[in-house]
């Protein structure tokens, strides 16, 4: 019998469940609109005012740039990718790409989220977020 | 304010030395700007020393054997504008009039660092670094935006390579001293696509020194003082406000303040020694200096204008890619370079007349932020 590895996540709040499924956790100023991932805590970094409302980003964005990794960092192991994707509430987010067979990266092609194991150490599986090229 | 001059620099011998203590490397750059600048030990009223890696008072014991003790000592730390950031310091002080005479030391140590042999680390819990952020990463996402904005090749980018290895080839203290091809720098290991390992800038132990004085006092040392024309540091933005990937738009603002006060203009610089840890933001940082118009940076690198014998000549001392980049060491080092070179004395990497220099050091990186600091100085004769 295979003992399930404890999940954790890479950090906890980063995703929330909407009507589409899950998705980048972010919040925005009531005052000026500014929209935040990750989360601003105390204030707008924009105009300073404290009313935040926390917003839902969209699943699906614009492939900014990407690079194909060819050394270890944090608990990736090469080759992995990473790269920049805009989401059209104005957020450019850095983020793991999911590399697939026959789908190779052009900036400018839309991607959309996978929540899921970014890596496995020991007893445990981190849990995080990746893009991966849209339709599949 | 008053005017600032540069009246000597030093610089130890740059490359990989773990049995040289940091007071060793530190001593050796800071001897020579004091011989350089004929003074005395006894003349230095104030000092600020850069370091990123471990230790406290670093300008403290590097001075103490050399007959400096019981002035003002200021230690520093800004990334890879660290350095950049000891020279600031000084020159606000000799401005100001707090002191007439001053040394900036920028000291690094990466062999003995606990990153030796490391990528630099994000800082803990920082979102990005857990997801794979990485210095080389970001410039490669950088550098692959510029080839679908920019039509920047692999090519173009291991040519900035090619240009600063060629150009540290001429200079006695780079640490490579060795000449690559295009084809050679595309064949080195890949790192980060489109990066190669010869288009990252290598691990580097060395240190660098400038002593600086109120242009009264350089009067009374040299007929043909170095003056220290601009002088900007800035922190980095916020990314939310950053459009573009292909700019640092608190790099482009620094150069603006720094034309500013200098009264100068981009096409007035006869040379730049800037951040080139990776090949790609070279190009970057062309356009964010205003040496060529937003989109022909490329072209600056095909044509040879940037290369010696170009038009501005960029990273004529081989840069961080051929020279090294102790980190603190190399905003220290660019004014020693700018000096050198304005004063004629650059040898076979000599920039012919050249009378303006631009010294830029950016780094840093933190989730949220462009980066962390950016440092200018421009030197004029």
């Amino acid at each position: 019998m295979r003992i399930v590895a404890e999940k954790v996540w890479i950090r906890e709040g980063i995703v929330a469940e909407g009507p589409e499924g899950q998705s980048l956790a972010g919040n925005r100023c009531k005052a000026c609109g500014q929209v935040y991932f990750p989360k601003v805590e105390l204030a707008c970094l924009n105009c300073l005012e404290k009313q935040l409302e926390d917003v839902l980003l969209s699943r699906k964005g614009k492939l900014c740039s990407y690079s194909v990794v060819h050394m270890p960092a944090s608990g990736f192991q090469p080759p992995y990718a990473v790269g920049f994707v805009d989401l059209p509430e104005g957020v450019r987010v850095f983020t793991p790409l999911e590399m697939e067979e026959g789908k190779p990266f052009k900036v400018g092609m839309e991607m959309e989220i996978r929540v899921g194991t970014l890596w496995e150490e020991e007893d445990k599986e981190v849990v995080g977020f990746k893009f991966a090229v849209a339709g599949g | 304010m008053r005017e600032v001059a540069v009246l000597g620099v030093g610089q130890s011998i740059f490359g990989k030395f773990p049995e040289k203590s940091i007071e060793e490397l530190g001593r050796e750059a800071v001897s020579e700007a004091i011989q350089d600048a004929g003074v005395s030990p006894k003349d230095i009223q104030a000092a600020y020393t850069s370091r990123l890696f471990l230790e406290m008072t670093t300008g403290q014991i590097i001075l103490k054997d050399l007959g400096i003790a019981d002035i003002e000592m200021t230690n520093v730390e800004n990334a890879c504008a660290g350095g950049a950031t000891a020279v600031r310091g000084l020159w606000k002080d000799i401005a100001s009039g707090f002191c007439d005479i001053g040394i900036a030391i920028g000291v690094e140590s990466m062999t003995t660092s606990p990153i030796a042999r490391k990528l630099i680390p994000p800082a803990k819990d920082d979102l990005d670094g857990l997801l794979g952020m990485t210095m080389p990463s970001l410039f490669a996402l950088i550098g692959r935006r510029l080839m679908d904005t920019h039509g920047a090749t692999e090519e173009d980018f291991a040519q900035v390579s090619v240009k600063n290895h060629h150009h540290g080839a001429l200079n006695p203290r780079a640490q490579y001293q060795k000449e690559f091809t295009v084809e050679e720098v595309l064949a080195s290991r890949m790192v980060a696509e489109p990066i190669t390992l010869l288009q990252c800038c290598p691990n580097t132990d060395g240190a660098a020194a400038v002593v600086m004085c109120s242009m009264d006092v350089a009067r009374k040392f040299s007929t043909n003082p170095v003056k220290v024309v601009a002088s900007v540091l800035r922190s980095a933005d916020y990314s939310f406000r950053k459009e573009d990937l292909t700019s640092f738009a608190f790099g482009k603002k620094a150069a603006g303040m720094a034309y500013e006060m200098a009264g100068i203009g981009p096409e007035d610089v006869d040379l730049v020694e800037l951040h080139d840890a990776f090949a790609p933001e070279e190009i970057v940082h062309y356009e964010d200096l205003g040496l060529c118009k937003v989109g022909e940076g490329v072209d600056l690198v095909r044509t040879g204008a940037s290369a010696l014998g170009g038009r501005c000549p960029v990273n004529p001392s081989g840069g961080l890619l051929s020279l090294g980049h102790p980190l603190s060491a190399s905003g220290v080092r660019i004014m020693c370079e700018a000096t050198d070179q304005l004063r004629g004395r650059a040898g076979k990497r000599q920039v012919s007349g050249a009378k303006v220099a631009l010294a830029q050091m950016l780094g840093g990186m933190a989730n949220g932020l462009e980066a962390g600091a950016v440092g200018i100085h421009i030197l004029a004769r």
